[in-house]
């Protein structure tokens, strides 16, 4: 299934009450355009075909 | 005092040795060079100089009494002010930060130069919270670039990059997570050495993205960043991120110049989207050391977007409190970007962190083949204070999020690089090359580096007197 068009607005709005973090109306637009970036890296990342075994890199020893 | 203080750390510890010179008259002649220059600069957040004229009358005392002084004999040092420095709140390029209580104790790192006879003289500028490339900071105003003071130092280590190059002092410690140490030198004209991730320690130092952060040493020239280095190495108990590796000191190989170690640019990734400058610069370095190979890192991209990713989420989730209580405090560049990180799916960043070792697997396998790998430090020369964009392959980009193009994907993984200066003909402003090694092999990047030096090819000088 395809995802959704990623819309960082609505992720903004919901996350910031969440979130507790006090959101103006200029914030909140350069938030955007940073969710925005970020959508865009993670859409790359996501395309590299990471599979289910590989570890992350930090491997907590106790 | 003029030729001490625009030669090497080295120059003046032989000086100070060799009784040319006393340890106090060299740092009451810092202080007040520091006093003419830095309105200019503005390098500097705070001088320590009653602490540094003590250290120094101790120095010239044990020295009176036989002892040995330390390599870095009476040559005065600044560090960025994310380390701890005892009696003064760590402020990290912060106005929050202010209210923190005085530190207790010096950052590791900084009592293992004072323990090889460096003198602290204060603490330096940085883009707040380390989340920044361009130096800039909205408390305490600029670092500028000594070279041109109307244009960038680079952060988010500005003051130390500006400190050096500027003659205020010989070394300058930093931080490096994506690039602050590597774009600071690139745009200001110094040496600048990003060690292994895990070797060096991060006691007492004000975190940024835990996964990624690293400290080192900035000088004019690489003896002095070598000697820097292997004044700091050593297990920390202090340090749980430490890596237990065994230290390898950088000063018995440092002259041996490049012998048959196979040199190679990358090419890829590193070799589009930028100035051709910066490219320029890579291959006067690739042709000094005889390097006609090209090489890729397959995963350079996505390298950059999962350090980019790690460090927006881990960036805020340090500064989660800050940002719900004061967030009318942050310089509004950072806190937007934080806010943005903290609202990151955690699907992205765990996927992230499972790329790194994927993207790790590539880069050692890559090093069966080659010993050191050439890059360029940033896609452009130093932009002009205040600059928001700038224009990368025909696309207008941010400048903030992208001026760590070519240094976020190696240090994503950790590998000790050395920044090393290039300059051109009829340009005020240099731009730097990474000398790239493999996982904990500091010697080899500045083995390589001092070879360049040595030749002719790059170098530090101070700037000129604003």
């Amino acid at each position: 299934m395809m995802a959704p068009p990623f819309d960082p607005g609505a992720l903004a709005d919901a996350a910031a009450p969440l979130l507790g973090i006090p959101l103006t109306a200029e914030s909140r637009a350069q938030a955007i355009v940073h969710l925005s970036i970020a959508a865009q890296q993670a859409e790359l990342l996501l395309s590299a075909g990471i599979g289910d075994e590989d570890e992350p890199a930090p491997v907590y020893r106790p | 005092m003029t030729p001490l203080l625009d030669g090497s750390a080295q120059g003046i510890a032989a000086a100070v040795e060799g009784g040319f010179a006393s340890a106090v008259e060299v740092t009451e002649a810092a202080l007040g060079r520091i006093e003419a220059r830095d309105d200019a600069y503005g390098a500097f957040t705070d001088i320590v100089a009653r602490r540094a004229l003590a250290k120094a009358a101790a120095i010239d005392a044990a020295r009176a009494r036989g002892e040995r002084v330390g390599p870095l004999a009476g040559a005065p040092f600044a560090v960025k002010n994310l380390f701890d420095v005892k009696g003064l709140a760590t402020r990290a390029g912060s106005k929050i930060n202010r209210d923190l209580p005085p530190a207790a104790a010096d950052a590791t790192l900084v009592a293992k130069l004072e323990a090889a006879g460096a003198v602290l003289v204060g603490a330096l500028n940085m883009g707040e919270y380390a989340y920044d490339f361009t130096g800039e900071n909205a408390h305490d105003g600029p670092s500028r670039n000594p070279h041109d003071l109307a244009h960038m130092a680079g952060g988010s280590s500005g003051g130390s990059g500006a400190a050096v190059a500027g003659g205020l002092v010989p070394i300058a410690l930093g931080s490096d997570t994506n690039g602050s140490i590597r774009v600071p030198s690139s745009f200001c004209g110094t040496f600048g050495l990003k060690p292994t991730y895990g070797r060096l320690s991060r006691a007492r130092t004000f975190p940024f993205v835990a996964s990624l952060d690293h400290l080192g040493p900035f000088a004019r020239s690489v003896t002095d960043l070598a000697l820097a280095y292997d004044a700091m190495l050593g297990r920390d108990s202090d340090d749980p991120a430490q890596a237990d590796v065994a230290p390898m000191p950088s000063a018995l190989t440092l002259h041996d110049g490049i012998g048959d170690l196979r040199i190679a640019k990358l090419g890829g990734w590193f070799a589009r989207s930028g100035d051709p400058c910066a490219f320029e610069a890579v291959d006067r370095v690739a042709a000094a050391l005889n390097a006609t190979r090209t090489v890729e890192l397959a995963g350079a991209a996505k390298a950059r977007a999962a350090a980019y990713l790690i460090t927006m989420a881990e960036g805020a989730a340090l500064h989660l409190g800050r940002l719900r209580t004061r967030a009318q405090d942050f310089d509004p560049d950072v806190r937007d970007r934080l806010i943005a990180g903290a609202m990151l799916p955690g699907a992205w960043v765990a996927q992230a962190q499972k790329f790194r070792r994927i993207f790790h697997t590539q880069a050692l396998d890559l090093f069966r083949d080659v010993d050191i790998l050439l890059a360029p430090a940033t896609p452009v020369r130093a932009p002009k204070l205040g600059q928001r964009t700038f224009t990368l392959d025909g696309e207008e980009l941010l400048l903030r999020p992208n001026i760590g193009l070519f240094t976020q994907p190696i240090s994503f993984i950790g590998l000790p690089v050395v920044a090393v200066p290039v300059w051109t003909a009829g340009e005020r402003l240099p731009i730097g090359v990474q000398v790239i090694a493999p996982p904990w092999r500091e010697d080899l990047a500045l083995r390589v580096a001092r070879a360049l030096e040595r030749d002719g090819v790059v170098s530090a000088p101070v700037a000129h007197v604003p």
